[in-house]
């Protein structure tokens, strides 16, 4: 079998970050902590820089979010990808982490009175908890809808 | 094994059954018709219990390979539990690629032979939809609904693109009816919420509990019995216990991929049983807008761009439906104040039937799926319509185009028992029968000749319809 420089490199890459993300992943499961939990807290400090949450309802939320997206095994790699910092997900795929960050803050916006107090900036937020409710938020509180329904 | 006898076996009770046997029992008087179902009689509520359509493992129905995933219900109803309500009609020129565009094949149906019973389905379903759209697909009746309302995006792209961009038409109610609510724009339409989608149990158990029809439950089909030409009867098995039902008429409604298995099971093979099962090419692409706000439309989806559907480019490349979202399918954005500048769409280009593409049975009975891959006429099609992406929404301020990957499946079984002319060419005939089992009649979408890029719900209802009123007439 011929095996050029770059299928090496490329395979040797894959087992390195395989085996720093089980080690990272097992590491951390021992101590008692939560990779996916850990995740999902950076991406809110991260991407949400503009709203205030008290740590122990991000806490909540990170819990909450644990237990209702668990079946999902791709969103479980997507999180222990994303939680080591980096990588593979990211250089090979980074639209799909992109995808996975935005479902996480989506589902805090959604799940909070953010949008119904105006979405200011720096306001503390009050977190409900998780609501899948698609958009249908925005369908019956917008203008468009203001002018089909009769919300009084 | 018992014995019973009937006039007619419906075999399934998906769209293509419950729309023959709605349209056959109205047009006969006294007929004795067994209806029989491999699954189980579970309702949207237990379905959404049980947070599965399906009341089997598809893993327990059909052997997968070549890597890609098939999806539909196995329970009474059929694909009417699962389906998320998308009712587009194909446009005249689907029926018609041969003569056109010198590429796939004619169907012995068109379009105009279509449009009386695609009206009916669409009143027996409770279309929403504009009349609009009569621009590209003709109408003779009003959609029994009106549309739904549109969101931002959708607004300035009717305006601007009014040859191509249209309101949906979908059977998810946008008021109102006797037996239905408003849809939610919740976006869980497979366990709708509010009962707002058409599916067999809020609109053909007027069918199903006709006192004419016996219901067979938990019944899988095993073989079709037949003498030469002619069908005698089904094999079913219920547990450990075999059964046999005889007819003078079967109808095949299971799906793509199981109604080839059974008539592969019962040596009724012509060159082309179970080859050509397809369905269309999808990819998830987002547009990010920068500065219009999205999802304030009234439903899941809400608007249909044929920018790149119908055309010249068929000659070599497939149609694409692109497929306006409102909801938040790729996450809000995360800039501040920026959220919903995003427009999902979903691309959905046709696929060529291809032999090597097909459905076969292991050595026990089951059914069998080898898939090898799309075709390059899908490939390109998807291609042509990205080519052409900045030009179809150049209404709106574009400012990034992300392509989030391609689906995995679109939950469409086609193609699989063609209808045509030529019996080494196809599998049944203009109307569905089978071209040597004259009293053999297939419905559902595996007699599909093509694989438009539209979703095919509505027009199995219409060519039921249809072949009921044939076989009556």
């Amino acid at each position: 079998m011929n095996l050029s420089r770059r299928t090496l490199l490329t395979s040797c890459v894959a087992v390195a970050s395989a085996t720093a993300i089980g080690t990272g992943f097992l590491a951390q499961t021992l101590m008692g902590g939560s990779p996916f939990r850990t995740y999902v807290k950076r991406i809110i400090e991260r991407r949400l820089p503009y709203i205030e949450i008290d740590p122990k309802t991000l806490d909540q939320f990170a819990r909450d979010l644990e237990v209702a997206w668990a079946p999902n095994t791709k969103q479980r790699l997507a999180s222990f990808a994303g939680g080591f910092g980096g990588s593979v997900l990211k250089m090979f795929q980074p639209h799909r982490v992109d995808w996975f960050e935005r479902k996480v803050l989506t589902t805090l916006l959604l799940s909070s009175d953010f949008f119904q107090t105006g979405a200011k900036k720096g306001s503390q937020l009050t977190y409900y908890g998780i609501r899948d409710d698609g958009c249908s938020a925005f369908s019956y509180l917008s203008d468009a809808a203001r002018e089909t329904i009769d919300l009084d | 094994m018992t014995q019973r006898d009937y006039d007619v076996i419906v075999v399934g009770s998906g769209f293509g059954s419950l729309f023959f046997l709605k349209r056959f029992l109205a047009r006969s008087g006294n007929v004795r018709v067994a209806l029989v179902e491999w699954g189980a009689d579970r309702s949207p509520d237990e379905q959404t219990r049980d947070n599965s359509n399906s009341s089997r493992s598809l893993d327990q129905c059909h052997d997968e390979v070549g890597g890609k995933s098939w999806d539909y219900t196995v329970g009474l109803g059929g694909g009417t539990n699962c389906w998320w309500g998308q009712t587009p009609r194909f446009l005249p020129n689907d029926f018609r690629m041969r003569s056109t565009y010198g590429v796939l094949e004619d169907w012995p149906v068109q379009y105009d032979d279509l449009e009386p019973y695609y009206c009916d389905a669409e009143a027996i379903m409770q279309v929403a939809g504009a009349q609009a759209i009569e621009h590209i697909m003709p109408r003779s009746q009003p959609f029994p609904l009106p549309p739904h309302r549109l969101s931002t995006p959708d607004r300035i792209m009717a305006e601007a693109c009014p040859e191509a961009f249209f309101p949906v038409s979908t059977a998810r109610a946008s008021q109102a009816t006797a037996n239905r609510n408003a849809c939610c724009a919740r976006v869980a339409c497979s366990f709708c919420p509010v009962n707002a989608k058409f599916n067999a149990y809020n609109g053909m158990m007027d069918v199903i509990r006709d006192p004419r029809v016996d219901l067979f439950l938990n019944a899988e089909v095993r073989r079709i019995e037949h003498r030469g030409s002619v069908a005698t009867g089904v094999v079913f098995r219920q547990g450990t216990r075999e059964e046999q039902l005889k007819a003078d008429l079967v109808v095949l409604g299971a799906n793509a991929i199981q109604s080839p298995a059974i008539l592969l099971r019962s040596d009724i093979q012509l060159p082309k049983t179970g080859r050509g099962l397809c369905e269309q090419l999808a990819y998830g692409v987002e547009l990010k807008l920068e500065n219009v706000d999205n999802f304030d439309g009234g439903t899941y989806t809400t608007g249909w761009h044929f920018g790149a559907y119908d055309g010249e480019h068929r000659k070599h490349a497939g149609a694409t439906l692109i497929q306006v979202e409102n909801h938040a399918k790729f996450g809000l954005r995360s800039e501040y104040g920026r959220w919903r500048h995003s427009l999902p769409l979903i691309l959905n280009t046709e696929d060529i039937p291809q032999d090597q593409n097909r459905v076969t049975v292991t050595e026990a009975g089951k059914a069998r799926v080898e898939f090898d891959d799309y075709s390059n006429y899908a490939k390109a099609g998807f291609e042509h319509a990205m080519s052409k992406m900045e030009q179809l929404f150049s209404a709106l301020p574009v400012e990034d185009i992300v392509v989030h990957g391609q689906r995995e499946t679109e939950h469409h079984l086609e193609c699989s028992l063609r209808m045509g002319t030529d019996p080494k060419a196809s599998v049944v005939d203009h109307i569905g029968l089978h071209h040597t089992v004259r009293n053999l009649l297939v419905v559902g979408s595996s007699v599909f000749p093509t694989c438009p890029p539209a979703n095919p719900s509505l027009t199995i209802a219409a060519m039921s319809l249809r072949a009921a009123d044939q076989l009556t007439s």
